[in-house]
């Protein structure tokens, strides 16, 4: 049987781990079969040239604006047909020709298109790839863009602009309202159904949507639709907040919680599960302080960085039903269980770089371990002594062969160490899991690809990282970057999700709606906005041990 | 854009008299770029974004869209305008001309001191006035095929040359005519619009039947049948997996693998149920079997269905549903027991045709289509894009005309009418109040002023010769664009909108007394767009 699927992540404002996402484990070559199947976020397609192209199934909503150098149909399927005025049917001294500057492309987009063109290779053989430092010439997302997409994928909204100062899209209902607009919502609609309509036994949807502006409540609409169109299909949701930002004021923080409050009180209803995403330990008035990884230092201002940290853990953790290999999982099965008791609302972890030392196996590296395995990447919430019920973790990058070290006699310790029964990774993970945590139900699985980071990843690890990603006492030398990490990712329903709940819960408890003109005068009605307030006390309730069963 | 950036002035404290200042001139700002658009000889604007992309109109809906307008006078103003494209679908270019020019009469009497409360008492005399003459200069009519079609060609070739204009005009009046059913509104949405990018945009046609964007998703089905029942369905053909089966975490494999074969089996069953009715229609006969699914069908459905030659498609649109039924007749299921032959719908041809990776379906010779498609047809994205912008409009103007049940003389006769009658009954009216009546007179001559202009014509003479012409014929008279003479729109077959022009009254109005008003700008602006 063939199992594709159909995933999408769309609403990318900003932000855009998508692209991130799709490159950071994925090589498309056909003389290497690869352990992930392509086919469930990627579709095959045919120009009408007759070339055959790859594209993700992505669907991706921004305002005008933040695509920079991008062109919304993309160019794999029309080429840049230069056309003149003289081409209109019309007289030609009445047509005229209104161009806004052309978008200046960074040094990356520049090879990555020359490479294109000449269809080679410009490094030369064996060399390493070129090290990139896109700190600096980043400034939207489309900026570090190296997968081509399909022109189905790009949808702009026109009606607002990015950093506006008069007509801001930082409005729930803005989102929603935008929604119902027959235009917009025949034409969006219709892209989902042609990608839907082309997959054979569709698992579901990713959707990732900016929680705390208007993206807000265009996607949780989009979610809702779902629900109605496709019910029996699983939406995993991932809320996003951006890691900084920059000289707001009192009233903006409190915006923003209204917009989360809001597609919280919705995602509840209409997800499957939903999993809120931060660099920042707070999030919700603030992002808070960022998360520390041991070993990367990332700067949480650039949106480039820490949307890199979230596309690798959305990477990572999706990968449980994304594997071609191993035991055959599906979206539902991690969406149903991870939702029990109405625990809609998840946690998620990223541990990136998974330390392990150059040369060590994983036995060695979990018995001397301390400190948590991963960083919590959920805001307002905690995992470390965390109480977890139920958890689905991903480990990628360690091969089977890193298991542990080859055994040379010893066999007294073989028969008191339960770890020596472990002959696979999955197996080993689960045990160490069991051993350390009390009653939580952990699905394990175990990937041998690392995540890719090279360019257009950020070169954000400690000098100490080596440039396969283990964790070295030698330092890195400086003209050499990281190439790929191995990397562990997880989704907890757990204790610190309630926690979560709550603090959003008391800090939008504090705001008079009556205050916020614009989300009155775009449709909040206060019955409304209370139902919301209750919804969340009301999820918050399902996280008391005292339900639990 | 050069024109544009105009518009985006910093937004900043003004004092009543400054922001008046600021109103006006951002009125003249967006009326600058938008003049040139106006009537069949006005410019067509190519946007070429940053990246490449290409827009091509000279719709001044699609304009305002386009641009991105940061001065708050400015983007009420164009809010104002697309509402008034929502609610009639045309007009948006008029609007905003007509609001400049008030302001700009407004504020030749304000800076010599005149209240513009007193102004806007006069527009307020002057709109009532204006919509009588509308009532008066109104031609009823029971709208035949001709009227029709007039309305829209003039709809249409304002946006798009007039070759394509023509080949257009007939598509629409046809589409409409064919959904329109006696003494129901008539609901556009049963005209579908289809976009294949393929040959000329004068090759777009009017098929009478459905064009559905996807096909057959098996190798083996036919590519084409004659004489086909048709099935429109909302039933999941597809092996999902259930609350069952979802509780895998603590059943063997075993167990699950025996409620799989199960589940798989009820689906089987409802495509049996389907076969059934399929083998006692059609075989031995020269009928053939079309099911087309808004929900899911997996492989193994597919195959059954391609074993006994029936075309099965997935995923249909949800208003397609609706759609089929009206044009090859039956009713869309929600369940396929007790199938039985009235259920289905009945089309004289179905075939497919492959573009690239993209497949189309044609449902064709329905016996009385109530539900049609305009294919649109060109080279590129853009023009593609245009065409349908212009579709569209012409759509509504003939709904609207149909829905009015009159219509509009056009090429600026309405304007000249209306203001000749504003002159004349100024000095009816009472104290400083008539010189807010004669700006509003003023002010509506913009639109035939800036149709010759677009032409190449004189503004001043052209609306001299247009008003003594007028006086002369005691009839309406508007401008041929190509003498730069002047015409009997009724004998040119030029139409405009009933309801268009009446909503441009009311909303021109409102909006520049609201600018005028400057203190209430702001708030009140916004909220009569609202209303
Ligand atoms: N053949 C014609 N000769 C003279 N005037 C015409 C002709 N066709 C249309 N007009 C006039 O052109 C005006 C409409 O122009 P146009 O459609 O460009 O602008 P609009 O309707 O105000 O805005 P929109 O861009 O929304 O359509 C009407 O006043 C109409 O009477
Ligand atoms: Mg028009």
């Amino acid at each position: 049987m063939i199992i594709s699927a159909f995933s999408f992540c769309s609403y990318v404002p900003n932000f855009s781990y998508c692209n991130l996402k799709n490159e950071a484990g994925f090589v498309y070559n056909a003389d290497t079969p690869s352990e992930i199947n392509h086919d469930i976020l990627f579709r095959e397609g045919v120009t009408s040239e007759g070339y055959v192209t790859f594209t993700p199934r992505l669907l991706l909503v921004d305002l005008k604006g933040n695509i920079s150098h991008l062109r919304q149909e993309g160019v794999l399927y029309n080429h840049n047909q230069a056309i003149t005025p003289s081409d209109i049917q019309w007289p030609a001294e009445k047509v005229e020709l209104i161009c806004t500057p052309k978008e200046e492309k960074n040094v990356f987009l520049n090879d990555l298109e020359k490479e294109e063109n000449a269809m080679i290779n410009t490094e030369a053989l064996g060399s390493l790839p070129k090290v990139y430092n896109l700190d600096n010439v980043v400034n939207v997302w489309a900026d570090y863009l190296q997968t081509r997409y399909h022109p189905r994928t790009v949808s702009l909204i026109n009606q607002y602009e990015n950093n506006s100062g008069t007509n801001p899209f930082d409005v729930f209902n803005y989102g929603a309202n935008l929604w119902k607009m027959e235009q917009f919502q025949d034409d969006f609609i219709d892209r989902i159904r042609l990608y839907v309509e082309e997959c054979e036994n569709m698992q579901g949807f990713h959707i990732l949507v900016d929680g705390s502006d208007g993206f807000a409540g265009l996607g949780t609409s989009a979610v809702e639709y779902l629900e109605d169109e496709y019910s029996t299909k699983s939406r995993l949701v991932f809320p996003a907040i951006p890691s900084s930002f920059i000289n707001t004021t009192p009233r903006q923080d409190s915006v923003r919680v209204l917009n989360l409050a809001l597609s919280f009180h919705s995602l509840a209803d209409h997800s499957s599960l939903f999993v809120p995403l931060c660099t920042g330990s707070s999030g919700w008035r603030q992002p808070g302080a960022p998360r520390q990884f041991p070993h990367l230092l990332y700067n949480e201002s650039f949106a480039y960085h820490s949307s890199a940290i979230l596309a690798t853990a959305l990477d990572t953790m999706t990968l449980r039903y994304r594997l071609k290999t191993g035991i055959y999982s599906q979206l539902s099965e991690m969406t149903d269980t991870l939702s029990r008791l109405g625990r809609r609302a998840a946690v998620a972890s990223l541990g990136l770089p998974f330390a392990m030392g150059y040369d060590t196996y994983l036995q060695d590296t979990l018995e001397k371990w301390e400190g948590p395995l991963w960083q919590t990447l959920s805001p307002s919430s905690n995992l470390e002594n965390d109480r977890v019920w139920i958890q689905s973790v991903v480990l990628r990058g360690v091969p089977e062969l890193r298991l542990r070290r080859a055994q040379r006699g010893g066999r007294m310790q073989q028969d008191t160490n339960p770890a020596y029964m472990c002959s696979t990774v999955q197996e080993m993970l689960s045990l160490f899991f069991s051993c350390c945590s009390y009653a939580t139900a952990s699905h394990v699985t175990s990937a041998n690809v690392p995540c890719n980071v090279t360019s257009p990843f950020p070169q954000f690890f400690s000098e100490f990282v080596g440039l396969d990603g283990s964790v070295r006492i030698e330092r890195r030398p400086q003209n050499i970057g990281v190439y790929s990490v191995p990397a562990i990712a997880g989704i907890h329903s757990c204790r610190s999700a309630g926690e979560m709940l709550e603090a959003l819960h008391s800090d939008v408890r504090k705001l008079k709606l009556k205050r916020f003109h614009n989300f009155c005068n775009s449709g909040l009605e206060e019955d409304e906005y209370r139902e919301c307030l209750d919804h969340l006390a009301n999820l918050r309730e399902c996280y008391h041990e005292e339900f639990d069963i | 854009m050069s024109a544009i950036t105009l518009l985006n002035p910093k937004a900043e404290f003004a004092r009543a008299a400054q922001a008046l200042a600021i109103n006006i001139s951002a009125a003249k700002g967006i009326q600058d770029v938008m003049r040139t658009n106006l009537g069949p000889k006005g410019t067509m604007k190519m946007l070429v974004s940053g990246s490449g992309d290409i827009k091509i109109t000279k719709d001044g809906n699609v304009l305002l869209h386009e641009m991105q307008i940061q001065h708050p006078t400015a983007s009420l103003i164009a809010r104002a305008s697309t509402a008034q494209d929502d609610m009639t679908g045309d007009g948006t270019t008029s609007t905003v001309l007509v609001i400049g020019e008030l302001l700009k009469q407004a504020d030749l009497y304000i800076s010599e001191g005149l209240h513009p409360r007193t102004i806007t008492e006069g527009f307020e005399t002057a709109r009532l006035r204006t919509l009588e003459v509308l009532e008066q200069i109104k031609i009823k009519v029971e709208p035949t095929r001709a009227d029709l079609l007039n309305v829209a060609r003039t709809s249409l070739c304002t946006k798009i040359h007039q070759q394509l204009g023509d080949v257009l005009t007939d598509i629409c009046v046809d589409a409409v005519l064919a959904v329109r059913q006696s003494e129901m509104p008539i609901d556009l949405h049963m005209v579908e619009i289809m976009e294949m990018q393929h040959k000329t945009s004068t090759e777009t046609n009017l098929v009478r039947g459905l064009v559905l964007d996807h096909g057959s998703r098996h190798p083996d089905m036919p590519k084409r049948v004659n004489n086909a029942y048709i099935l429109t369905c909302n039933v999941s053909m597809e092996y999902e997996k259930s609350e069952v089966t979802s509780g895998f975490f603590y059943k063997s494999a075993e167990e699950r693998e025996k409620l799989v074969s199960a589940e798989r089996e009820f689906i089987e069953k409802r495509v049996q149920k389907v076969i059934d009715l399929k083998k006692k229609l059609c075989d031995k006969t020269n009928k053939s079997f079309v099911v087309i699914n808004q929900k899911g069908i997996d492989a193994m459905s597919l195959d059954m269905f391609a074993k006994e030659g029936i075309i099965a498609l997935r995923r249909a649109k949800r208003r397609n549903m609706e759609r089929l039924a009206l044009a090859c007749g039956g009713s869309a299921m929600n369940s396929v027991d007790d199938l039985t032959e009235e259920h289905l719908g009945f089309a004289g041809l179905v075939y497919e045709h492959v573009l690239g990776e993209n497949k189309f379906t044609f449902v064709e010779e329905c016996k009385f289509p109530q539900s049609v498609t305009i294919l649109i047809k060109g080279p590129n994205k853009h023009t593609l894009t245009q065409v349908k912008d212009a579709v569209r409009d012409g759509l509504r103007a003939i709904k609207n005309a149909i829905d009015d049940g009159c219509l509009i003389p056009g090429a600026g006769a309405f304007e000249i009418a209306a203001s000749q009658e504003l002159f004349r009954y100024k000095n009816e009216v009472k104290g400083k109040t008539r010189l807010g009546v004669q700006a509003y007179a003023e002010a509506l001559l913009i639109i035939p002023k800036t149709l010759a202009v677009n032409s190449g014509f004189d503004a001043q003479d052209t609306i001299v010769k247009l008003q003594e012409e007028a006086q002369l014929l005691g009839e309406p008279v508007g401008l041929d664009v190509n003498s730069g003479e002047a015409l009997r729109p009724s004998d040119a077959g030029i139409f405009d909108n009933y309801i268009v022009k009446k909503q441009i009254i009311n909303s021109c109005s409102v909006i520049a007394s609201n600018l005028l008003l400057v203190d209430e700008i702001m708030r009140a602006g916004m909220s009569s767009l609202k209303g």
